[in-house]
């Protein structure tokens, strides 16, 4: 299984490719407290659907075992998401080790 | 070429979408509708997201020729009409691939990374592709998410090689007719099939085979749903093009409470002394105001600015369930035409839902020019309408202002809005001194067109919402 060192490595790769997206004002930071969710965050709805695409994409790409990141995640109340970067990677290694 | 390099600029316009649309197939209502696309989610027609890339292509060919073989990216933003549109070219990665960019207003609206090839344009013709037919489909494909699941099929691939080569010279040049036709065939494949008519195109990664042999039909399938997120994922292959195609279901306009469902709300009679003016009462708030005041026993008029065929439903619908109901042309920033109406309709109640799109995207963090537009509704419109009120000798008049609860509690994106509406209590404070009747309450985010989003919000109904409010109204008469 993944450690936390690789699925935060796989969720900056996603990052990457949603920043590409964004305004260089609106850029999200590469660091597990960048908000992802609230009024902090700079992504609207479909810039957090497209972030999670992403981060499934470069997770599954990079650690094992393979998950359905999008599915999972998209199923919770919106209370319930991850709303930063780390909060997110913990999501992530729960869902491995279930 | 340097870092960022412009390659192109223009502004989109309704020809431009027309003639996209004939070329490709892709006749969705959010790019050539302008009533329809102003009660979808995004607010106003949309260039088609396609058209932005093999502009883009186009222009880096002619920057330094070649071809591309694989194009992958996004579209996050939609770009608007009437806006002006900049295609940037950036660096070439390690691997070769360039990056480049279509942003308008501050947002990127297509970002892809291209591999290049360098070798000399195909020999493939351009007659390569089937003709256009007769009669392409016209209306798209309404298809609910559930069913998309293992929808699979064939769509007949053809092209108007003239068109293509005069409106993408280096890019049909460079790919030939037979690629240019597939490639058209993706947004037609999303914005007319599958999903169809609710679609957003949003990402692609798209690999040519250049000289491969032209092909009758485009094969899809859908590869993924997630319902949650109202997702599709598309692969789709011709002859010489193999893709992975995502889109998005945007949610339907919001429909409103019924008159019937309005009639269960009030007594028949309450509102009798109400004859409302019920600005934007085509649709949202202002919808579901006038249906109240006419099943109350009261009268609306029902003002439109653009879209009369939303004022003439309602009050169709109105007077169709026994109410009394009319529809008035209203602008509010030319508010003093109104006069000789005002006259003759000599309205008690004004409800004032007016307002421009709310949620619309800026790049910077904060937008003058937005604070400027809604106040132009807010502020300068409402003042004009009350003294256009005044020059038509209507002496006594009672006012509702809807406000908003960001005032008490901020949302981000929305400061400029925020400001607007507090610029209109206070105009209504002023109001109240020099003698008009004003109500305003600030409102919680309520099911409207205005807030249609991929990811449900939790809304108020605004039947709960505004039942007190016009009870309240007709609570001062006396």
């Amino acid at each position: 299984m993944a450690d936390r060192a690789q699925v935060l490595a796989a969720l900056y790769a996603a990052l990457d490719d949603v920043n590409l997206q964004l305004p260089a004002t609106s850029r999200l930071a590469k660091s597990e407290g960048t908000a992802l969710l609230g009024d902090a965050a700079a992504l609207d709805s479909l810039g957090f659907l497209n972030l999670v695409l992403a981060a499934e994409t470069q997770v599954n790409a990079r650690c094992a075992p393979p998950v359905n990141l999008a599915e999972r995640l998209l199923e919770l109340d919106e209370s319930s998401l991850p709303a930063t970067v780390g909060a997110l990677a913990t999501f992530v290694l729960e869902l491995q080790g279930s | 070429m340097a870092e960022r390099d412009t390659i192109d600029e223009r502004t989109y316009g309704p020809a431009d979408q027309e003639r996209f649309a004939a070329l490709s197939g892709d006749r969705n209502p959010i790019h050539l509708d302008a009533l329809r696309a102003r009660r979808e989610m995004f607010g106003a027609v949309v260039v088609h997201g396609m058209h932005l890339l093999l502009r883009a292509l186009d222009a880096v060919i002619a920057g330094r020729g070649g071809r591309p073989v694989r194009v992958r990216g996004q579209f996050p933003h939609p770009a608007f009409l009437g806006t002006p549109v900049t295609t940037r070219i950036g660096e070439t990665d390690a691997g070769g691939a360039i990056h480049v960019s279509v942003e308008s207003a501050g947002q990127v609206c297509m970002h892809a990374t291209v591999e290049w090839s360098d070798a000399p344009p195909t020999a493939t013709p351009p007659e390569d592709a089937a003709p256009s037919p007769a009669a392409a489909p016209a209306a798209p494909r309404l298809r609910a998410l559930a069913a998309l699941a293992d929808t699979a099929g064939d769509l007949d691939l053809w092209l108007d090689a003239a068109a293509s080569a005069r409106d993408f010279p280096r890019l049909h040049a460079a790919l030939g007719g037979a690629r240019m036709a597939e490639i058209l065939a993706l947004t037609r494949l999303i914005g007319m099939e599958c999903p169809g008519l609710r679609s957003i195109f949003s990402a692609f990664d798209v690999t040519l085979t250049p000289d491969a042999s032209p092909a009758r039909a485009l094969r899809y399938r859908v590869e993924r749903v997630i319902a949650s997120a109202s997702f599709v994922r598309l692969r789709a292959a011709g002859g010489g093009i193999d893709a992975q195609l995502d889109a998005f279901v945007r949610p339907p306009p919001e429909a409103q409470s019924s008159y019937a469902e309005a009639r269960t709300r009030v007594s028949p009679a309450e509102l009798a002394a109400q004859r409302a003016l019920v600005v934007g009462g085509g649709r949202g708030l202002g919808e579901v105001a006038a249906k109240l005041v006419a099943a109350g026993g009261g009268h609306a008029t029902v003002t439109w600015t653009a879209g009369r065929e939303d004022a003439e439903r309602v009050a169709a619908e109105i007077v169709a369930g026994g109410g009394s109901a009319g529809i008035l042309h209203c602008d509010v920033a030319r508010a003093a035409d109104l006069v000789p109406a005002l006259a003759r309709l000599r309205p008690t109640h004004v409800y004032y839902f007016a307002s421009p799109k709310i949620f619309v995207k800026r790049g910077g963090p904060y937008d003058p020019s937005l604070y400027a537009r809604f106040t132009a509704v807010y502020v300068e419109g409402l003042e004009a309408l009350v003294a256009a009120c005044r020059a038509a000798g209507l002496e006594r008049l009672r006012l509702f202002i809807p406000s908003s609860t960001v005032l008490d509690e901020p949302v981000r994106n929305l400061e400029e809005y925020a400001d607007a509406k507090a610029a209109a209590e206070a105009r209504c404070a002023l109001l109240a001194r020099r003698g008009v009747e004003v109500t305003v309450r600030r409102l919680p985010r309520v099911a409207t067109d205005q807030t249609l989003t991929l990811v449900r919000h939790p809304a108020a109904s605004a039947l709960d919402i505004l039942t007190p409010i016009v009870r309240g109204m007709s609570d001062r008469d006396g």
